[in-house]
């Protein structure tokens, strides 16, 4: 009886003790020294940019900051958001922050965006985002009517060719400026019969067919906006049809009217790359990420399509710098008439409060400090030419590009018209996968590499407007419209 | 037997008589306690695991996400009576209307080829390869060895190991390349076109599925008197006559299960075109699109196609097990 007693009484002691230590807040230290947990996904920006800004954060305030990177974030989000997590950030693309915004997940910034940024006097958080990120960031949060600013952009992408420079000063190259040059340029590269291997020549593209062919996007968007202007593509995007209504929102892939530029930009593609086999490195279309970086890398192709990240991602599968430099040229224009447009690779990222989380006053201080000159320097320097979705006009970046051609021409590339693609629609959202450029996200880069005449323009373009059609219904009910 | 009959009444109950009641009371207590407690855990799985599963899965097919929260579809109901079977059933109309949604129809189409696949291709060439192993040909323990390791390997290992020696530089080019034989773009298209990969995920079903059909046949064919098996000699049966007329009839049991197990593949077939393909409308299927659908927060379509899934499925199954049954007569030996 005793031993029982013995053994009950203990159990509850255990249990006791296990129920205090729970109970303790994990994001407080045990001096009782507040400290900020973030978490971002390790993607192609790295995790020293973070572990520096954080260091730095923690030098100006004295907050502690535990910052990790994470390839599985997605997978647990909605259940710590949802549950508790140990997190007080979270940073990451594809965050369905909206939908957790109406569910009461997420902690309203209103207070941030009205926040001072250090150094830049009479300017709030708002006024240091790029244009168009603060309307991007606003949703109806759990009580019905109200908008509240619920997350915050995280970068401001460039895309297009990334191009080995060292090897075009060799040559004698120039950076093409329209798709005319571009094109010529490419028979040039496949003319001059460069070896680079045993019976291998130099091809001006290399590129992955299997698992990144909508890098491909990058400049097809811009010959998009460029044919079609802003204007017409900011129509497409709130996915209202000819009537004004959602009902016919599926005209938006009429490849006769709407869709038609769309086409001309993607048959410009064709005509590059499809049906000129030539212009890639011959395996490209069934290439993996890491074969079409290495083929770049070794020199077997004069340019890669990528996005701002690139530099970071070549390097790293280089295993150190190049040996060579490279930058991202802006994007050859469609006609020689048009404007320089550079679309906002990545935009739709964002960075989230959990509104569970015990410090969100510290939390928004970090986003804040992000804002800051420092901040916006840290980012670009460690993430290797990327950059925050902040105004940089005013940010000293002279010492970096000077000696950094690539995040210089970044820099460039972002100082054009910017156009993005991210939808405040509610369709969009509530069918991710559905309703985007590429209907149900189906890209036909890879299949058109392959069997060019089966998927040229004039063939998808019927076929994405049929598949509109058919699931429009389905797809507005989905969205609840 | 009167006087027994009477036995309950107090007076000619004296204390002793109640012993034993009280005696056969207390054993039972302990007897249903035991009972009790060995049945609190199967019977708690049971409600919970499957009673409260399957409840909240048909729960989830009258339900519709509004504002980023699944509610009940009545709930959205506007009060015209002319709307509120059309608002009830929202969920299955719109589960209808898709499949005239070209993106996802080929995953009906996509699934019921595992029905040809597993049924009609996969098993009778493991019956046929069953029937060399148990006739004990040359070299039928290393072809036994053979058709059982992919049974017993993790299907990740098996679709990589499957995907890297077809793949453009992989074991199979490497053979061809040493051979000097021209293959063209057929293995750089392979992964690429949508009807490469179908073949490829289909034949890899087939590859994978052998070896596991292989395991319960032999086992089922072993079980057969060898004294039959004599006698037919005996008689000059051939081989041919043999397979056809003796084991199948034999081993219908075993083949009617892989045979249902095949129909099921229709819609259990998930993470091999999801290996192999990453998540491809060519190569997806219902499961694969209930696991995807599963992952975000809109939860009733997939509960809905499942729901339609087994309420097709079911009696189909049952339908064609029945008619296997009918087709020999069960012997027992």
């Amino acid at each position: 009886m005793n031993k029982t007693k013995l053994f009950v009484g203990s159990a509850a002691v255990l249990l006791g003790s296990v129920a205090l230590l729970a109970g303790c807040e994990s994001s407080s230290s045990s001096s009782g020294e507040r400290e900020l947990y973030i978490c971002a996904y390790d993607g192609g920006y790295g995790s020293t940019w973070l572990e520096n800004m954080a260091s730095e954060f923690t030098a100006k305030t004295g907050i502690k900051v535990q910052a990790d990177v994470s390839t599985t974030l997605l997978d647990r989000l909605e259940d710590s958001l949802k549950n508790g997590g140990d997190y007080d950030i979270y940073m990451s693309h594809d965050i369905n922050w909206q939908t957790y915004a109406a569910s009461g997940y997420l902690a309203s910034l209103d207070d941030l965006y009205e926040t001072s940024i250090d150094g830049f006097e009479g300017k709030t958080f708002k006024d240091r985002l790029v244009a168009g990120a603060a309307d991007l960031s606003k949703a109806e949060g759990p009580t019905a009517g109200e908008e509240h600013y619920y997350k915050v952009c995280y970068t401001q992408g460039a895309g297009g060719f990334i191009y080995n420079v060292d090897m075009f000063k060799e040559h004698g190259w120039t950076v093409p400026t329209t798709y005319a040059d571009l094109v010529t340029l490419c028979q040039t590269i496949v003319d001059a019969k460069i070896e680079v291997g045993d019976r291998e020549y130099l091809a001006p593209f290399a590129w992955s067919g299997a698992d990144r062919q909508y890098y491909w996007d990058y400049p097809v968007f811009e010959w998009w906006a460029q044919l079609a202007g802003v204007d017409k593509i900011n129509t497409i995007k709130k996915y209202l049809g000819p009537t004004g209504q959602y009902s016919d929102g599926y005209e938006m892939y009429n490849p006769d009217s709407y869709h038609k530029e769309f086409l001309e930009a993607y048959d410009m593609w064709w005509n590059l790359i499809a049906n000129t086999s030539a212009n890639s490195v011959a395996s490209s279309y069934s290439d993996s990420l890491g074969t079409a970086q290495s083929n770049f890398n070794h020199g077997k192709a004069a340019m890669i399509p990528y996005a701002q990240w690139g530099k970071y991602e070549l390097e790293s599968t280089n295993g150190g710098s190049l040996d060579f430099d490279i930058a991202m040229m802006k994007t050859p224009k469609a006609a020689t008439d048009s404007a320089d447009v550079n679309y906002m690779v990545g935009f739709g990222d964002s960075m989230i409060v959990p509104a569970n989380s015990p410090n969100q006053d510290i939390a928004k201080q970090f986003l804040a400090y992000m804002a800051t000159a420092d901040g916006c320097r840290t980012f670009v320097k460690d993430a290797k030419g990327s950059f925050l979705a902040f105004d940089y006009s005013t940010v000293d970046l002279s010492d970096i590009e000077a000696t950094d051609l690539y995040t210089k021409s970044i820099h460039e590339k972002l100082s054009a018209t910017n156009i993005n693609l991210v939808s405040d629609n509610p369709i969009t959202w509530w069918n991710t996968n559905k309703v985007m450029p590429w209907i149900t996200n189906a890209y036909y880069y890879t299949k058109a590499a392959a069997k060019p005449a089966d998927y040229t323009g004039a063939k998808i373009g019927p076929t994405m407007y049929d598949t509109a059609k058919k699931g429009w219904a389905g797809w507005l009910s989905n969205a609840g419209l | 037997m009167t006087t027994l009959v009477k036995a309950p009444s107090e007076d000619f109950a004296p204390a002793k008589a109640k012993k034993p009641k009280k005696r056969l009371k207390a054993s039972h207590v302990a007897t249903y306690v035991f009972i009790a407690l060995m049945l609190v855990y199967p019977l708690a799985h049971f409600l919970l695991m499957w009673l409260g599963v399957n409840i909240n899965s048909i729960l989830l097919t009258f339900k519709t996400p509004v504002r980023g929260k699944l509610v009940y579809v009545l709930s959205t109901w506007n009060g015209e009576f002319a709307t509120f079977f059309s608002t009830l059933f929202k969920n299955y109309i719109n589960l209808f209307n898709g499949f005239n949604d070209t993106s996802e129809a080929p995953i009906y189409a996509n699934s019921l080829a595992y029905f040809v696949v597993s049924c009609l291709v996969t098993l009778p060439i493991a019956m046929f390869f069953s029937y060399f192993i148990f006739k004990k040909i040359w070299g039928s323990t290393f072809y036994k060895v053979i058709f059982f390791i992919p049974s017993i390997l993790p299907l990740f290992i098996l679709c990589m190991v499957y995907k890297y020696s077809l793949n453009q530089n992989g074991l199979i080019t490497g053979i061809l390349d040493w051979l000097q034989v021209d293959y063209g773009s057929f293995f750089q298209n392979l992964f690429v076109l949508d009807d490469s990969k179908r073949w490829v995920v289909w034949v890899f079903c087939i590859w994978a599925g052998i070896g596991y059909d292989v395991i319960l046949l032999t086992a089922g064919m072993s079980r057969i008197p060898r004294d039959i098996l004599e006698s037919c000699k005996m008689d000059g049966v051939n081989p041919f006559k043999e397979f056809f007329r003796i084991i199948i009839p034999l081993t219908w049991p075993t083949f009617t299960t892989l045979f249902i197990f095949g129909m099921m593949s229709v819609f259990s077939v998930t993470f091999q075109p999801f290996f192999l393909t990453a998540v491809d409308n060519s190569t997806q299927t219902i499961g694969l699109y209930i696991y995807n659908a599963s992952r975000g927060s809109g939860l009733q379509a997939p509960a809905t196609l499942g729901l339609f899934c087994s309420l097709i499925g079911a009696p189909v199954i049952c339908l064609v097990r029945f008619g296997l049954n009918k087709c020999f007569r069960n012997v027992g030996f």
